[in-house]
C-alpha cells in the first residue's frame, strides 16, 4: 500500500457512499477519517437524515461484516455482547456454549444508543477501546478492522441516558448530522423514490482496510504540526494557562489526551486523503472540531447560556496560533 | 531506512536544500531592510517633525542632508542587519509552507532530513513531493529580498520632507517666536530699505559712487527680506554675503585714499563718527579755499592780503588742529608762494587745485562713512535677527532695569507707536497713562512698599562717558561782511540723522524709543 493507492481507494469508497447518500460530504470524509484511523464515531442527529443509511452504505463499500443494534431502555449488556445458552450434544449432554451478540462484527451500528441504561452502554466501553470482549470463556478478540458507529438524537430528552464521559471519549469523533439543503433535498427525492435504488459496490476489503490504517499511522508530522495538536488540546482545559478565552469562562473539564491522538492519527488520514505524505496544521485544525467537541464538558455558565462547544473550539483555534512561521516578522 | 532516503532523493534533497537555503538568505535580506526601513523612516520622521516644528520655534535645520542621513542610516543599518542576522532553515522552511500555502511539505522535509523524527515508510515520500512542489512553484524566488514598503516610505518620506522644508521655510504659527523672528526680518527688511535710501541720496549729495553702489543692493536685500519667507538662517547669510561686498568696497576705497597719498591716521575700520568729524574738517577746509581764492580775486587791501597769507600760511602748516590733509597743504603752501610773488592767478588756480583735491578726498571719506554705517546697519540688523523671537533683546540695546518699571518712560509714546515703523515691541506705560488722569492705571496704584533685601545697589552708570573730555573748537572763518555768509547748499538730512545715532549711541537711551528718536530728527530733516 502507497499513498497514491490509498488515495485512490479513499475517494473510491466516498464516490460509492455519495452515490446513495446525498450532501454530506464533510460528514462522510470524516467518517472515513476515523475509520482509516481506527477509531470510531458518534452520529448526532435528527432523526430521519440518514444516519443509519450513511453506516449501512459503509459497511455495503467495505465487504465488512456489519450489525446493528438498536438500543433500547429494556437492554441487557448480554444483548450486546452474547450469553452462555445451554447447549445439548448429541449424547444428550447438556453444556454451556457462548453465543455471541452483535458486538462480533466488523462494523455496528449502534443506533441511538443514548436509549440504552448506562449498564447497558458500558458493554461497549471495552469492545471500543480494547477490541475484545470479556465473557464466560476467556477474552475474545474482535476481528479487524472494528469500528462502531453510534447515532444519537438531540432533542429527545425523555426516556434517554447521556452517555458517560468514560464512554464518550472513547469515539474519536462525534460528528454532526445536519439537515440536508433545498437542493439536496431534491437529489434525495429522487434517488429515494425512483424505481431503482442505488446499491453501493464493494470497493475494499478488510484487509486493505487494515493497510491503509497501518499506512496512516507513517504520516510524518513537523514538530509544529504535533505542537499544535497538543497546545490545541491543552487549550481546551480552563486552569491551563494556555486556554482560550471561551474555555475558561464556560469549560469545566478539557480534552483527554485521547484527544489529542484523535487530532494526530485523524489529521494523517486526511493528509493522505488529500495527496500529501506529511500531516499539516491545517490537517489538524480541519479535524478538530470533529475531533474536540464531545469531549468539552462545559460548566454550569457554560450550560446556563447554551454554549455550543464548537463555539469553544473555534475561538481555541483563532487564538492558537498554527505555526512560528505565521508570527515571524517579516 | 535512512540510507534509503539519502540514496534515493540526493536530487529531491538537494532541491529541497537549495530552496531553503535560498529562502534564508532572502528573508534575512527582506529582514533587515525592514528594520532598516523602520530606522530611516524614524529618523525622517522626527526630521519632518523638525522642519514642522520650525514653524513654531525658529532654529537652523540642515533637513536636506539629514534627509539623506536618515536614507544612509537606512542602508547602513540594513548592510549590518543582514550580515548579523541568520533565519535556521526549518523557520525558513515554515514560513515557505506558510505563505506559499506549502501545508507543511517543506518544514516536514527538513525535519525528515535533518533526522528529527524516526524514519518511516513515508519518509522519502515526504522529501519527494516537497522538491516537487518546490520545482512548481518556486518559493524561495518569489520571496522579494529588495527593499520593502517601510524603506521605499522612507525614501518618499525624505522627498516629503525636503519638499515641506522648501515650502515650509519662512512660514510660522501667529503669536509663536518663529513668527516673532519671520515679523522681525520684515521689520528688519524695512530698516534696511530705509536706510538704502538715505544713504543712496547721501551718496548722490556727496557723489559717493561706491556708496551709491552699495545702497541699491541694499535696498534689493531689503526688499528681499520683505518679500521672501526667509528663515533666520537664510536672512543672515544673506546680511552676511552682502556685509562681505561692503567689506570689500569699503577696502577699496579706502585704498584708494592710501593711494592719493592720504593715508589714513585711524585705525581701520573708522567709526562712521569718526569719519563724520574728518569730513567735517575737510568741508571747513575746502571752504576756506574757495573763500581766500574769491578774497584773492576781489583785489583785497593790503591788510587783507596780509590777514589771508597768514590764512594760506596756516593752511599749509595743517590748519589750527592739523586737519588739512597732505595735498592741501601742499597746494595751499604753493598758493602761498604764488600769492607772495604776487601771482594772484597762480594763488586762485592753486587753491581751486587743492579744493578739487579735497572734494575727491572728502567723496572718498563720505563713501567710507556710507559703507562703515551701512556695515553697522547690518550688523545691527543681524543681529536683531539672530535674537529675534527668543524673548531677549540685544544686550547692546537692553534696556536699563528702570525703563522698564511704570513711570520711567517718557509721555508722548501712543502717539508715536501709531506712526508706521518697526517699533512693535511697547516701551514700558509712562507715569500719567492710565484710566485715571495723572493717577495711572487703578491696577497700578501703589499698595504697601516691597521689602527691601540688604545690600548694596551696584553701580551701573559708567562716569566720564558725557561731557567729559577734551573739548575741540576751531573758528568758521567767512566774508565778515553783512549778507556775504555763504554755504554749499544741501540737505542735511544724513547728517543729521548721523548725529543723531551719534549721540544715541553714546547716551544710555532706552532701545524701544532710539526709532522714535530717529524717526523724529528724520522728520525734521525732511521738510528742509
Amino acid at each position: 500500500m502507497d499513498a497514491a493507492t490509498f488515495r485512490t481507494t479513499f475517494a473510491a469508497i466516498r464516490r460509492e457512499i455519495q452515490r446513495v447518500i446525498v450532501g454530506h460530504e464533510t460528514l462522510v470524509e470524516h467518517v472515513l477519517y476515523a475509520m482509516f484511523a481506527n477509531g470510531h464515531v458518534l452520529l448526532e442527529g435528527v432523526p430521519g437524515l440518514g444516519k443509519t443509511l450513511l453506516v449501512k452504505t459503509l459497511a455495503q463499500c467495505l465487504d465488512l461484516r456489519y450489525s446493528r443494534i438498536q438500543f433500547t431502555p429494556d437492554m441487557m449488556p448480554a444483548d450486546i455482547i452474547g450469553t452462555n445458552v445451554v447447549v445439548q450434544d448429541a449424547d444428550g449432554r447438556r453444556y454451556f456454549q457462548f453465543q455471541r451478540g452483535p458486538i462480533f462484527s466488523q462494523i455496528v451500528l449502534a443506533d441511538e444508543i443514548n436509549r440504552a441504561t448506562p449498564k447497558t452502554q458500558s458493554a461497549l466501553l471495552e469492545a471500543m477501546q480494547e477490541r475484545s470482549v470479556t465473557a464466560p470463556g476467556g477474552p475474545y478478540a474482535l476481528e479487524e478492522p472494528f469500528l462502531v458507529l453510534a447515532t444519537q438524537n438531540p432533542i429527545e430528552m425523555e426516556g434517554t441516558y447521556p452517555l458517560p464521559e468514560a464512554q464518550i471519549d472513547r469515539f474519536m469523533f462525534k460528528l454532526k448530522v445536519e439537515s440536508p439543503t433545498l437542493r439536496e433535498l431534491l437529489e434525495i427525492m429522487d434517488r429515494t423514490t425512483s424505481s431503482v435504488p442505488p446499491v453501493p459496490s464493494v470497493v475494499a476489503t478488510g484487509s486493505e482496510i487494515k493497510a491503509m490504517q497501518a499506512l496512516a499511522r507513517e504520516v510524518p508530522a513537523a514538530d509544529h504540526v504535533r505542537l499544535l495538536a497538543a497546545r490545541l488540546v491543552r487549550a481546551t482545559h480552563a486552569g491551563d494557562e494556555a486556554a482560550g478565552s471561551l474555555a475558561r469562562r464556560f469549560v469545566r473539564y478539557g480534552s483527554s489526551p485521547r484527544g489529542a491522538q484523535a487530532l494526530l492519527l485523524t489529521a494523517r488520514v486526511r493528509a493522505l486523503a488529500e495527496g500529501r505524505v506529511n500531516a499539516s496544521t491545517e490537517d489538524i485544525q480541519a479535524v478538530a472540531p470533529g475531533a474536540l467537541r464531545h469531549r468539552l464538558i462545559l460548566n454550569f455558565e457554560g450550560e446556563a447560556e447554551g454554549v455550543d462547544p464548537d463555539e469553544v473550539i473555534r475561538s481555541i483555534l483563532a487564538e492558537v496560533p498554527p505555526t512560528p512561521a505565521a508570527s515571524w516578522s517579516p | 531506512m535512512a540510507a534509503s532516503i539519502e540514496n534515493r532523493g540526493g536530487m529531491e534533497r538537494n532541491e529541497v536544500l537549495d530552496t531553503v537555503a535560498g529562502a534564508c538568505w532572502r528573508l534575512a535580506a527582506r529582514r533587515a531592510w525592514l528594520w532598516s526601513g523602520r530606522a530611516s523612516l524614524s529618523w525622517i520622521l522626527a526630521v519632518l517633525a523638525l522642519v514642522l516644528a520650525r514653524t513654531v520655534i525658529p532654529f537652523t535645520l540642515p533637513y536636506n542632508l539629514l534627509c539623506g542621513l536618515g536614507l544612509a542610516v537606512g542602508v547602513f543599518t540594513f548592510l549590518l542587519l543582514f550580515a548579523a542576522w541568520r533565519v535556521p532553515p526549518l523557520i525558513a522552511a515554515q514560513i515557505l509552507d506558510h505563505r506559499f500555502e506549502g501545508a507543511d511539505r517543506m518544514a516536514t522535509a527538513v525535519e525528515v532530513l535533518a533526522g528529527t523524527h524516526p524514519p518511516t515508510a513515508l519518509s522519502s515520500a515526504v522529501v519527494a513531493d516537497a522538491a516537487r512542489w518546490a520545482a512548481v512553484r518556486s518559493p524561495a524566488r518569489s520571496i522579494g529580498w529588495l527593499p520593502g514598503r517601510p524603506m521605499l516610505a522612507a525614501v518618499g518620506l525624505a522627498a516629503v520632507t525636503v519638499a515641506a522644508g522648501g515650502l515650509l521655510t519662512g512660514v510660522s504659527v501667529p503669536g509663536t517666536p518663529a513668527r516673532q523672528v519671520a515679523q522681525t526680518i520684515r521689520q528688519e527688511g524695512r530698516r534696511i530699505e530705509r536706510t538704502a535710501d538715505a544713504m543712496g541720496s547721501q551718496a548722490r549729495l556727496d557723489r559717493a559712487r561706491a556708496s551709491r553702489r552699495m545702497a541699491g543692493s541694499l535696498r534689493r536685500l531689503g526688499e528681499d527680506l520683505q518679500r521672501e519667507r526667509l528663515d533666520r538662517f537664510g536672512a543672515l547669510s544673506r546680511i552676511e554675503s552682502l556685509g562681505r561686498e561692503i567689506e570689500a568696497a569699503r577696502r577699496q576705497v579706502r585704498a584708494r585714499r592710501e593711494q592719493s597719498g592720504e593715508r589714513p591716521a585711524t585705525p581701520d575700520p573708522l567709526l562712521p563718527q569718526q569719519l563724520f568729524r574728518q569730513r567735517a574738517a575737510l568741508d571747513r577746509t575746502i571752504r576756506q579755499f574757495q573763500e581766500i581764492a574769491e578774497r584773492l580775486a576781489q583785489n583785497p587791501s593790503p591788510d587783507e592780503r596780509r590777514s589771508l597769507m597768514r590764512q594760506l600760511e596756516a593752511l599749509s602748516e595743517g590748519g589750527s588742529e592739523g586737519e588739512v590733509p597732505t595735498r592741501g597743504r601742499e597746494q595751499a603752501a604753493a598758493a602761498r608762494r604764488q600769492a607772495a610773488a604776487g601771482n594772484t592767478a597762480g594763488a586762485r588756480q592753486a587753491l581751486r587745485q587743492g579744493a578739487m583735491d579735497l572734494e575727491d578726498l572728502r567723496a572718498m571719506l563720505a563713501d567710507e562713512e556710507g559703507l562703515t554705517q551701512a556695515q553697522r546697519d547690518l550688523r545691527r540688523s543681524a543681529d536683531r535677527i539672530a535674537r529675534g523671537g527668543s524673548g531677549a533683546p540685544p544686550q547692546s540695546e537692553a534696556p536699563p532695569q528702570a525703563a522698564l518699571q511704570p513711570g520711567g518712560a517718557a509721555p508722548g509714546r501712543r502717539q508715536l507707536q501709531q506712526g508706521e515703523g518697526p517699533a512693535e515691541q511697547e516701551p514700558p506705560p509712562g507715569p500719567n497713562q492710565g484710566t485715571t488722569a495723572g493717577q495711572g492705571a487703578a491696577q497700578d496704584r501703589l499698595g504697601e512698599r516691597t521689602p527691601r533685601l540688604e545690600g548694596e545697589r551696584p553701580q551701573t552708570r559708567i562716569r566720564g562717558m558725557q561731557g567729559e573730555g577734551r573739548a575741540a573748537t576751531s573758528d568758521m572763518l567767512g566774508p565778515g561782511r553783512q549778507g556775504q555768509v555763504r554755504a554749499v547748499p544741501g540737505r542735511s538730512g544724513g547728517a543729521v540723522r548721523t548725529e543723531a545715532d551719534r549721540y544715541m549711541s553714546r547716551m544710555r537711551i532706552p532701545p524701544e524709543y532710539r526709532e522714535i528718536v530717529r524717526r523724529y530728527f528724520e522728520a525734521l530733516a525732511g521738510p528742509r
